[in-house]
């Protein structure tokens, strides 16, 4: 597996754990703790890998 | 169920006896008229404190660091002993680091209980305050039917990930937050190749593992031995892993304190009345 995939599958993880966290501690229903899971865990994923390519665009743009 | 606050009167209250308890271990219990469990706390948070210092040749205190007005000394910020606030000030002004003298820790058999035990204690205090809390809680506002205790669920929480939930009878997130927490830790504990808990290499990320309570503390004394072999490729991720998860355990064990206030106040309040 390379760096890359291996980093996105380990984001991937760390998002729905964070995700997780946050949704049980605004909730208290397993309903509203999965929704909001799912919700935030793609918000945060997204966050990052937008900052990411932010980020790499930056580098190649100012090497 | 809707989320219930305390009175005005009782959080005072409350803030109060967070305090005293953070200066002191114990002092908090102490105002709520709980002799037994203040003495209980302070002999138990001082013994480990001052036990896992000798056992670490008095090393915690590298990590520390004094501040102050002048040449006066008023805060001493060591990460997470300061928890236990005056034990920690009085101990950095009696004891020198061994490495002071030119020794090193390494030659410590017993350095890594010590940092064990004397961050626990620093943990702990943290969490006689939300205990003692309760007290004044428990006191203000009596349940004509006793359940678990705000403080009671802290505690569960910080012996185990989801136990504070499970105390609680909120079966769902015991399971999907405490294994999600604990799997984080020792799925971040792999990665780092089981050598990622030394307060030595990283002490900052060390005291967030540690916020993970005795069952990370357990695992981490355990693997206490382990070198790294090689640089892992998610070394670092790992280390990112272990940490968040201790500091996620604090989270649910504020979720499960939060959670029994909100059970204990509808029940109090049902009785009089006045939801």
């Amino acid at each position: 597996m390379s760096s890359f995939w291996g980093h996105a599958l380990l984001l991937v993880l760390f998002s729905f754990v964070l995700s997780a966290v946050v949704s049980g501690y605004r909730h208290d229903t397993k309903a509203e703790i999965l929704k909001g899971t799912l919700r935030r865990s793609c918000q945060f994923f997204g966050a990052v890998l937008s900052l990411g390519t932010v980020s790499y665009c930056l580098s190649l743009w100012l090497s | 169920m809707d989320a219930l606050a305390p009175l005005e009167e009782t959080r005072h209250r409350m803030a109060k006896v967070v305090a005293a308890s953070i200066l002191v271990p114990g002092l908090g219990h102490l105002l709520c008229q709980k002799r037994q469990w203040a003495l209980s706390w302070f002999v138990l948070c001082q013994a480990m404190l001052f036990s896992g210092l000798a056992l670490a040749g008095y090393t915690q205190l590298d990590y520390g660091r004094w501040f102050g007005l002048g040449g006066m000394k008023l805060v001493y910020l060591l990460i997470p002993e300061m928890g236990n606030y005056i034990g920690t000030h009085c101990a950095a002004l009696m004891y020198h680091s061994i490495e002071r003298g030119g020794m090193t820790p390494e030659v410590l058999p017993f350095r890594y209980l010590g940092y064990l035990l004397s961050a626990g204690s620093g943990i702990f205090s943290c969490f006689a305050a939300a205990h003692a809390a309760s007290f004044a809680l428990t006191t203000a506002e009596p349940s004509p039917r006793p359940t678990t205790t705000p403080g009671q669920a802290a505690l569960a929480a910080l012996l185990f990930p989801g136990l504070g939930h499970w105390v609680t009878g909120r079966r769902f997130k015991a399971y999907f937050l405490g294994g999600l927490v604990l799997g984080l830790f020792l799925f971040g504990m792999f990665l780092g190749d089981f050598a990622d808990f030394d307060r030595q290499r990283h002490p900052y990320y060390w005291a967030g593992q540690m916020l993970g309570g005795p069952s990370f503390w357990i695992i981490g004394f355990l693997t206490s031995p382990l070198r790294f072999s090689e640089v892992m490729r998610f070394q670092d991720a790992g280390l990112l892993f272990t940490t968040s998860a201790g500091m996620f355990n604090v989270v649910l064990a504020l979720d499960a304190f939060h959670r029994a206030q909100t059970d204990w106040l509808h029940r109090a309040r049902h009785r009089e009345g006045k939801e």
